[in-house]
């Protein structure tokens, strides 16, 4: 194992290669007693583990697990507090820590147990990111006070915000930050009725239909929400093309319609007229079928004027086929 | 006794509408299309159109259209005669510059006291359009009060069809009226 030590007292360093040298497994030890310098030295280093000590030359406290959270990628860190402090530690944990040790009464096993967990820890967790990132879908998870527990990078891209800055950060502020909107009432509503809830949305020029879903603890009551959007966008674009290939299809049917009672109602007129030029004797019968025909035709004319308002039905429903209904009301 | 001119591909047709209206006493031109009608018309002055509607390469509104355009036929009454029914969205724009619209197939023994009632009709709307202005009532209310009784005939005649378009008709004929009294 690799370790990067981060500490300006020396005898702390001297400590440390003493405790870790008295095991079986081999360490690798490199020290660096500023952070900035340490910084550098990650990219090169193939480190599997950050020990740091908060108080440095270059930082202090909790900002140093912040500056080495947002410079150092994919490396567990472990903390070393002087202080018997258990206050500290938890804080360290919050702000991106994997572990923390007591530099008084470390022991060797002590030491390689946190860091062992630290990197397995760490695994997890990092694999569950990776997970939570591949998810197409836009995820946020919200707890009983509506502060976001986990949200990824989806979710992010959706709100249009970095998620990193917004895990653990009450949701409120993000709706207050940024100018949108967000369905707090339904999230409330969700932790009041125990059910789902299913929207559609349409943000940023594209489609989610979203769900919101509670998550219950051992006890059964209510503890978080799940907010997972998928982007139907191109789905209803789809949809829209084949209401779209429908409308025309109607259309073609309707001028078909037109066409064939046109060309049907002509040699109509035609026999109609010989028949009475004629003088026919059975003239009377003729214009019987005649009419027949032309009944039939009348109802094929119904079939187009319910065609009509089908376009009419689907313009209003979902606005396809305008090009008709505004010309149609440009002459009212 | 008129002049009637009859737009129609139909061969057939033109041969027996000429055969019938000849019989009944009137002058009758046959023209297959809508260029011939409008070469026709710089010629011979009929009293009435009639225009089949499904026609290449100009259809029978193509045609309208034309009639409507030339100075000599602009206030000629025109008939339309097809086998297709009317749609809303060809009266909603056609509606105020035709005198009628028949459905084939018809009676060519009734055909002549048709026609007879659509120059009737047209002459009696000309008239009252004369006093109109006459009155000094102004053209564009005339136009509009022309083209509204016109489109309103046709709806009426087709009520079944057209019940939803009667009523804003009849209500803007009524506040044209209010305005010329």
């Amino acid at each position: 194992m690799k370790i990067l030590v981060i500490e300006d007292n020396l005898p702390d360093v001297e400590m440390i290669r003493e405790l870790l040298s008295e095991q079986e497994d081999r360490f690798e030890i490199v020290h660096s007693g500023r952070l900035a310098e340490a910084i550098e030295l990650v990219p090169e280093g193939r480190f599997d583990i950050v020990l740091t000590d908060l108080g440095l030359p270059d930082s202090q406290g909790l900002d140093t697990i912040r500056t080495l959270r947002e410079n150092v990628t994919g490396i567990p860190i472990v903390v070393l507090t002087g202080l018997e402090n258990e206050r500290v530690g938890v804080s360290a944990l919050k702000a991106g820590a994997q572990d923390y040790l007591v530099k008084t009464g470390m022991t060797g096993i002590s030491l390689i147990r946190s860091l062992n967990y630290a990197v397995e820890r760490y695994k997890v967790a990092s694999t569950r990111y990776v997970l939570l990132n591949a998810i197409p879908d836009a995820l946020m998870l919200l707890n009983s006070d509506k502060t976001i527990i986990a949200l990824n990078k989806a979710m992010g891209q959706k709100l249009g915000i970095n998620p990193d800055e917004f895990d653990g950060v009450p949701v409120s502020r993000l709706v207050a930050n940024r100018n949108f909107c967000f369905p707090m009432e339904q999230i409330d509503e969700i932790f009041r009725t125990q059910v789902p809830v299913n929207t559609l949305e349409h943000a940023g020029g594209r489609w989610y239909e979203t769900t919101m879903h509670p998550v219950r603890n051992n006890t059964g009551t209510i503890a978080m929400v799940v907010l997972q959007s998928h982007d139907i966008t191109d789905w209803k674009k789809i949809e829209e093309e084949i209401e779209q290939e429908g409308i025309f299809q109607i259309e073609r049917n309707m001028e078909q319609f037109q066409i064939l009672n046109d060309q049907i109602r002509n040699p109509l007129q035609v026999i109609k007229g010989y028949v009475s030029l004629a003088e026919c004797p059975f003239r009377h019968k003729i214009d019987e079928q005649i009419r027949n025909i032309d009944n039939l035709v009348v109802r094929l004319d119904k079939g187009w004027l319910d065609s009509e308002k089908v376009r009419t039905y689907l313009f209003r429903h979902y606005q396809i086929g305008q090009d008709f209904t505004i010309e149609k009301e440009e002459h009212v | 006794m008129s002049s009637l001119l009859l737009v129609d591909d139909d061969p057939a047709i033109r041969d027996l509408f000429t055969i019938f209206l000849t019989r009944e006493g009137h002058n009758v031109w046959s023209v297959p299309g809508g260029r011939e009608c409008m070469e026709l018309v710089k010629t011979v002055a009929p009293d009435l159109i009639v225009l089949d509607i499904m026609m290449s390469p100009m259809d029978g509104w193509d045609t309208l259209d034309a009639i409507r355009n030339y100075p000599q036929t602009r206030d000629l009454p025109v008939a339309m005669f097809s086998g297709k029914s009317p749609v809303v969205e060809d009266i909603l724009l056609y509606g105020g510059l035709i005198d009628d619209y028949l459905i084939k197939p018809m009676d060519f023994d009734l055909m002549s006291d048709i026609f007879e009632g659509v120059i009737e009709r047209n002459g009696i709307l000309g008239e009252e359009i004369s006093r109109l202005k006459q009155n000094g009532f102004d053209p564009t209310g005339i136009g509009e009060y022309s083209s509204l009784k016109k489109s309103l005939f046709i709806f009426r005649k087709f009520s079944e069809m057209f019940d939803d378009e009667i009523e804003p008709y009849e209500t803007r004929i009524r506040n044209l009226e209010e305005r010329m009294h």
